[in-house]
């Protein structure tokens, strides 16, 4: 696996989050074949479709192999683990898979706050969040609710 | 009859009517798997939860947050220790979810189509996806997962027919506590 950097993510607070900041936006892949079969190993999930060419090729006419719409969906979530530090806390998160994402594809996830409120003594944000492949494609779309610490 | 004429339900197929039935006679019901497939494998929900798999889901998705790995850094935070990430739940599926039945129901074992019981079968795709987060997961915490069939039905797409199938699954931990609702969606694409 060679050197993996384990990152220790900043903290950021509910004050200096306004409705319409951004989610830091977070890059995700080039997608191969090998971290496609990886995420099959880890999710039980052994389509062939998901990590063998010939047959996306051949048996459902795609492109190539196609990312697990699961993992998509994890790398959109990562966006937001990323961005609300060791504090935060992910409460809701939904998402639906737009465009299919294939072998070769770079995701580039994103996000926008667009509500912030107290409620029973915690701190709230909602955000819409997304993710694009190269060449602009959404690819998944969705909402998140967050809690965040303030610096009070 | 013209086909434009037709209605979703009128237009399916014995087979697929079969199907769609069966399924729609589940909804509401503890889930128990009808077609298991050899493609989704068991992921032992039953075990309890162990650090290296943790590790692992982190690594395969190229997620190296220390909260997931660095056990003296997750102390100092809220969690007061190291916790699994929000879709970690997604490595313990014992594969038997409601969509993953329905694709056994129309795959064969080794992953052909049944071509000859669904003709009209062009594909799936995950569709909706729903989570709802109550407790973090930490080592050695043991997760029970409930499942229900939530909905199945039609709907006209621009280019197929559309067979939507959702299931809910409610997670709870050793101490009882809930630790997680999901309702996770597919789509199955009818010509």
């Amino acid at each position: 696996m060679g050197e993996v950097q384990i990152l220790k993510r900043p903290q950021i607070f509910f004050d200096d989050i306004e409705v319409g900041s951004e989610v830091a936006p977070i890059t995700k892949g080039p997608c191969t074949l090998m971290s496609m079969a990886k995420f099959a190993a880890m999710n039980g999930d052994f389509y062939p479709g998901h990590y063998d060419n010939k047959w996306a090729v051949e048996k459902d006419r795609l492109p190539s192999a196609i990312v697990h719409g699961m993992q998509v969906t994890t790398y959109m979530s990562q966006l937001l683990t990323d961005w609300i530090g060791p504090n935060g806390v992910l409460k809701k998160f939904t998402s639906q898979v737009r465009a299919q994402t294939f072998v070769g594809d770079t995701l580039t996830m994103k996000g926008k706050v667009t509500k912030k409120y107290t409620k029973n003594g915690e701190n709230y944000l909602e955000c819409q969040v997304w993710g694009e492949k190269q060449g602009g494609t959404v690819v998944i779309q969705g909402s998140a609710t967050v809690i965040l610490p303030s610096r009070g | 009859m013209a086909k434009a004429d037709m209605t979703l339900e009128e237009r399916m197929t014995l087979e697929e009517r079969e199907l769609y039935e069966g399924f729609k006679k589940r909804i509401g019901q503890d889930f128990v798997p009808l077609y298991p497939h050899s493609m989704f494998f068991p992921n032992g929900m039953d075990e309890p939860v162990h650090w290296s798999r943790i590790k692992r889901w982190a690594t395969v998705n190229g997620d190296f947050n220390a909260l997931w790995f660095d056990e003296e850094y997750a102390k100092r935070s809220r969690w007061g220790g190291i916790i699994a990430p929000p879709l970690f739940l997604l490595a313990m599926d014992d594969g038997v979810t409601v969509p993953a039945d329905f694709t056994g129901a129309i795959y064969d074992p080794d992953c052909y189509l049944k071509k000859n019981r669904f003709p009209n079968f062009r594909g799936s795709m995950q569709a909706n996806c729903e989570w709802e987060f109550f407790e973090p997961i930490r080592p050695g915490d043991k997760i029970d997962a409930k499942k229900r069939c939530s909905d199945v039905y039609w709907k006209q797409g621009t280019r197929y027919r559309l067979l939507f199938t959702k299931g809910e699954i409610t997670y709870t931990n050793q101490k009882g506590q809930l630790v997680a609702r999901s309702e996770i969606g597919a789509v199955y694409m009818f010509k």
